[in-house]
């Protein structure tokens, strides 16, 4: 059996969009290509894996049973490629540090301040990362660690907690709730929300439309697919629907856009902010970087706890 | 990025910990081998080896290379490994393997009732070695397997096809030989023959009543039996013995006459199953069940 190692991305990313169309434009491809990469993978496969209609396409079932494998081969190979790149960095004296939304300088200042003066030979490079999706250790794979609220800790990631904060709401200023001062969760929970990308992580969407404390999804989302913090701005400037957020980002967000408001969610579990990485690579500059986390001291470890990710775990 | 070549030999001088061994355990010349490692490296700017005079020892961060190249090998021999098995689905064939006789032999009610139930489908059967490791990975390039069960771990199904007493299987020369019948007791003190150490250890056990004795036998031969035909072969020898279904022991004896079959009145029956991952979306395979379950209703899946 031969196909192109490379082909099993393009199912994939096919498989996640629903549509050709979409899944070339992620991929960078035009989709005439992409539908022939496709045809490809299933001549050289010897079975069908999409069935195509006017409006997209679906998975046959042996393209289903596919998909699992595919998936665990394209992270495999990545995950491989992301590790020597991580030794390579060890090498160069760079971490590469991933946030999602605001940047670590804005939101852990003193974390990243100190650490550059304690070891100014280690080079920490930041990068902007999606929302997370999938596994939480593929979504990070081309980092070294990250900063972000909690995601699914599987058990190849640890955690290290650095603070919890208050959840606030940001809704646009023509909103019936703008005029709030601060709000509660019953204020909340049947307002429309701002839809995200299916590919996100659902816990971790879920978090932010307050699904923790409805026990369900929004009655109502937008037609929004938000798969970064910009494109959540971005719907919030033109709908009329909300979205929540950590204290530390609300507190930005206003003087960014003067068309959004922040409104202190009174009631809210709070949410997690931590440090994460990968629990195998065995980056020595990381675990500097943690140990150093650990001595300022913070809310605690962390550790992946199957069947309660999202939950709390903190050991002593 | 790095091929799968490249990983391979990667792995190979990392388990080798020498160029020239891994070298010729991959067929190829030790320079060619050098030579591309030394490319590897360059491709990933990072050091996986240090070299010393009479090997090389993984760097630490060949180390942590080492652990995700193995994963991405496995991850897609994997794949190829499903890939073929919902080809074999999609072209209506299903791959049956087997330890010892072939089932058409062994079990021909099951494959006639399922050729009947399923006229356009195909069977290609297969010759397994003795299960080693899991038996997931056992049942690798197989749907379905039929056999004295492996061990069964999660994931797997077991569906029973057969009951039987278990015979014991020895040389026209060996002192038992003259025996109509035999008890568990007669024999558990025999030389039995051995097996190769990564076989199953329940799997082997089964052969040299280690459950009737609770332990493995005082004495066992130097063999390393791996699959039935070797095994074969060692019986040819009059020093050891073994167990094996009376169904198995009998057509044994018609390819090698100078061994015989002795019914063993009191040991525990062997149970001969299908076995299969449950992960398998080969829809023959329910087929193949179904059939087993409506020839031996009393029988129930696993």
């Amino acid at each position: 059996m031969n196909f192109k190692r490379g082909h099993l991305l393009y199912f994939v990313t096919v498989a996640d969009e629903g549509q050709i169309t979409r899944a070339a434009r992620k991929l960078n491809l035009a989709q005439p290509a992409l539908s022939q990469a496709i045809a490809q993978l299933e001549s050289d496969l010897g079975f069908k894996l999409l069935e195509r209609h006017a409006r997209g396409v679906t998975l046959t079932r042996a393209g289903e049973a596919f998909l699992v494998n595919a998936r665990a081969a394209v992270f495999a190979w990545s995950d491989a490629a992301a590790t020597a790149q991580s030794m390579a960095r060890v090498r160069r004296g760079t971490i590469e540090f991933g946030f999602v939304g605001v940047p670590p300088g804005l939101d852990s200042p003193e974390l990243l301040e100190l650490f550059s003066r304690a070891y100014p030979e280690i080079d920490v490079c930041y990068r902007e990362l999606p929302f997370p999706s999938a596994m939480t250790s593929s979504w990070l794979g081309e980092v070294d660690m990250a900063v972000c609220h909690r995601p699914p800790l599987e058990s190849d990631v640890w955690a290290h907690v650095l603070r919890t904060e208050p959840r606030v709401i940001l809704a646009p200023r023509r909103h019936p709730l703008a005029k709030q001062p601060e709000a509660s969760l019953a204020d909340v929970l049947d307002e429309t929300f701002i839809g995200f990308h299916p590919a996100v992580e659902p816990a971790w969407a879920g978090f932010w439309s307050l699904d923790d404390h409805r026990g369900a999804p929004p009655r109502r989302v937008t037609a929004d697919r938000a798969a970064n913090p910009h494109e959540v701005l971005a719907a919030l400037a033109v709908r009329r629907a909300i979205t929540t957020v950590p204290a530390s980002v609300a507190g930005l967000i206003p003087d960014l856009l003067p068309g959004v408001v922040a409104i202190p969610l009174r009631d809210a579990d709070p949410a997690t902010i931590v440090l994460v990485g990968h629990e195998d690579r065995a980056n020595p500059l990381v675990e500097t970087l943690l140990m150093f986390a650990r001595s300022l001291g913070g809310a605690g470890e962390a550790t992946a706890s199957p069947g309660a990710a999202g939950e709390p775990a903190d050991a002593p | 990025m790095f091929s799968q070549v490249q990983l391979r030999y990667f792995v190979t001088v990392s388990e080798e910990g020498q160029i020239t061994r891994a070298a010729r355990r991959l067929h190829i010349a030790q320079p060619a081998l050098s030579q591309a490692l030394a490319q590897l490296e360059a491709e990933l700017d990072i050091v996986l080896f240090e070299r010393h005079p009479r090997g090389v020892t993984l760097t630490p961060a060949g180390e942590a290379f080492l652990v995700k190249a193995r994963a991405a090998l496995a991850a897609e021999a994997e794949t190829v490994q499903v890939a073929l098995s919902l080809r074999r689905a999609a072209n209506a064939t299903i791959a049956v393997g087997f330890i010892g006789p072939p089932p058409a032999i062994s079990t021909p009610d099951l494959f006639a009732a399922f050729a009947e139930s399923n006229p356009e489908a195909r069977i290609s059967y297969q010759d397994l070695p003795f299960p080693r490791g899991s038996t997931s990975a056992w049942l690798a390039d197989v749907d379905v397997a039929v056999c004295h069960r492996p061990s069964v771990e999660e994931g797997l199904g077991a569906q029973p096809v057969r009951v039987e007493p278990r015979a014991a299987v020895v040389h026209r020369g060996h002192p038992l030989a003259q025996r109509p019948e035999l008890d568990v007791v007669d024999v558990l003190d025999e030389t039995f023959v051995g097996y190769h150490p990564e076989v199953q250890p329940e799997w082997a056990g089964f052969h040299s009543l280690d459950d009737h004795r609770g332990g493995p036998p005082g004495s066992l031969t130097d063999d390393a039996a791996q699959t039935s035909l070797q095994m074969l072969g060692i019986m040819s020898s009059p020093h050891a013995i073994t167990t094996v279904p009376y169904a198995d022991a009998k057509l044994a004896v018609q390819v090698l006459p100078d061994i015989l079959a002795i019914p063993l009145r009191d040991a525990a029956p062997a149970v001969v199953s299908l076995v299969w991952r449950r992960d398998t979306s080969n829809p023959l395979i329910d087929d193949l069940v179904a059939a087993a379950k409506r020839l031996a209703p009393g029988g129930d899946e696993l």
